[in-house]
């Protein structure tokens, strides 16, 4: 990786300090600035935002094309089914690991409708901490996620699990509208919008 | 008595589950057959033992200054077990180390050899 | 609370033996490096127990600290174990791994 120049998929350069500073990431390392000092006081704000700044020169990232929108319904929702499930795969797994029958897995590929790198991390992050399921591989140019589920007891519990996971992609997309109409195979995505 | 008896009694009760679920966590470590089995141990009740611990903590503590630090734990926590499960998960399953005998299905091996273009991940 | 304080770090030192028996076992480089990442966790919980049985909050930044970095020794056995003869050897070409990823 060249520290001047970031390649792109199509296999094109662009610089990479271009967009560096992002508002959305200074905000965010505002934040946890002020969380680390535990106070806010105009002076920390002022030094916080520095550093922010300072953070995203040194350590530039490609710019997230996040939504039109975010849509705070559907985001809420997103977050708490997110948080229910969490729990929920906690006990699981607590069940699966404690008792005494061996485990069987599965190794799932699940294509994404979703062209955007940013939904595919999310997606892909939400899906680790979420009932049964690692991502062991990942390829951008085809969408695909390959994900290890925990305890798949016949080839019909797989593909209600690759369902779970296109739906959750599909809570994603809801929350956080791309700009760029989602893919070609997804022609019913303008009727999200009245949902 | 006061309302804080309510509060300490639920702190207690989220530290000990917090501690018995890291508990559940180690176990799997133990028990578990193969590397990403023992992964999925590894990622989810250990990190909602976390969460829970810190949660338990921030109702003991009670102290506004403090909140924001936790909640930037569990934030960190929540991303951070994400990269490493998939790091090492990724570079088990293309070292070989998968028992194949504990796969129902195996959606990536049975495709064929794929080439990566230029500039993916 | 004190009680239910000791009862906690009990099972966590617990849990902490069964980590270091798996370290111990493991058979592979990437097994240990999991197990530590889960010993990262368990120290967490552990300095967590202690803030809230002292009362104090000085040792908050560690918690950051070790909840923010405990993942980079996972990511970073895993990212160059391939040249390790730990692994199975064999069963993955060395191109794969030290390609671009």
């Amino acid at each position: 990786m060249s520290p001047v120049l970031r390649t792109r998929r199509d296999g094109s350069t662009r610089p990479a300090r271009h967009r560096a500073v992002q508002p959305l990431a200074v905000l965010w390392l505002t934040l946890v600035w002020l969380a680390m000092w535990g106070e806010v006081t105009p002076l920390l704000v002022i030094g916080g935002v520095l550093v922010a700044v300072l953070v995203c020169l040194a350590f530039p990232l490609p710019p997230i094309d996040l939504a039109s929108g975010v849509r705070p319904l559907a985001l809420a929702r997103l977050v708490g089914r997110f948080l229910v499930d969490v729990v929920r795969a906690s006990f699981q797994v607590s069940g699966v690991v404690l008792r005494r029958r061996p485990v069987r897995n599965a190794v799932v590929a699940v294509d994404l409708e979703s062209s955007s790198d940013f939904v595919m991390t999310l997606v892909a992050s939400m899906l680790s901490l979420i009932p049964g399921s690692v991502v062991v591989e990942a390829r951008r140019s085809t969408h695909t996620l390959y994900l290890h589920v925990l305890d798949v007891p016949d080839a019909a519990s797989v593909e209600a699990f690759r369902r779970d996971a296109l739906d959750l992609e599909q809570r994603v997309l809801r929350a956080l509208p791309p700009d760029a109409p989602v893919a070609p195979h997804a022609p019913d995505a303008p009727e999200e919008v009245g949902r | 008595m006061s309302w804080t008896t309510p509060v300490d009694v639920l702190a207690a009760v989220c530290i000990l589950l917090g501690a018995v679920l890291t508990l559940i966590a180690a176990i799997g470590q133990v028990r578990m057959p193969d590397l990403l089995s023992r992964m999925h141990a590894a990622t989810k009740p250990q990190v909602l033992g976390t969460v829970l611990v810190v949660i338990g903590l921030s109702l003991s503590l009670r102290d506004p200054a403090v909140v924001g630090m936790l909640l930037l734990v569990v934030l960190l926590q929540m991303a951070t077990s994400v990269v490493s499960s998939h790091m090492v998960g990724r570079a088990s399953f293309r070292a070989g180390q998968v028992r194949d005998d504990l796969l129902v299905v195996d959606e990536l091996s049975d495709g064929d050899a794929h080439e990566e273009p230029r500039g993916a991940p | 609370m004190n009680v239910v304080l000791a009862v906690a770090a009990g099972i966590l030192l617990v849990a902490a033996l069964l980590l270091v028996v798996r370290m111990t076992l493991g058979p592979t480089i990437l097994d240990r490096s999991v197990a530590l990442d889960v010993l990262v966790a368990v120290t967490v919980c552990a300095i967590a127990l202690y803030s809230a049985s002292s009362g104090s909050t000085y040792a908050l930044p560690v918690l950051v600290v070790l909840a923010g970095c405990g993942f980079v020794s996972a990511v970073s056995v895993a990212r160059y174990a391939s040249r390790s003869d730990d692994l199975r050897p064999g069963t993955g070409d060395d191109e794969r791994f030290t390609g671009r990823s």
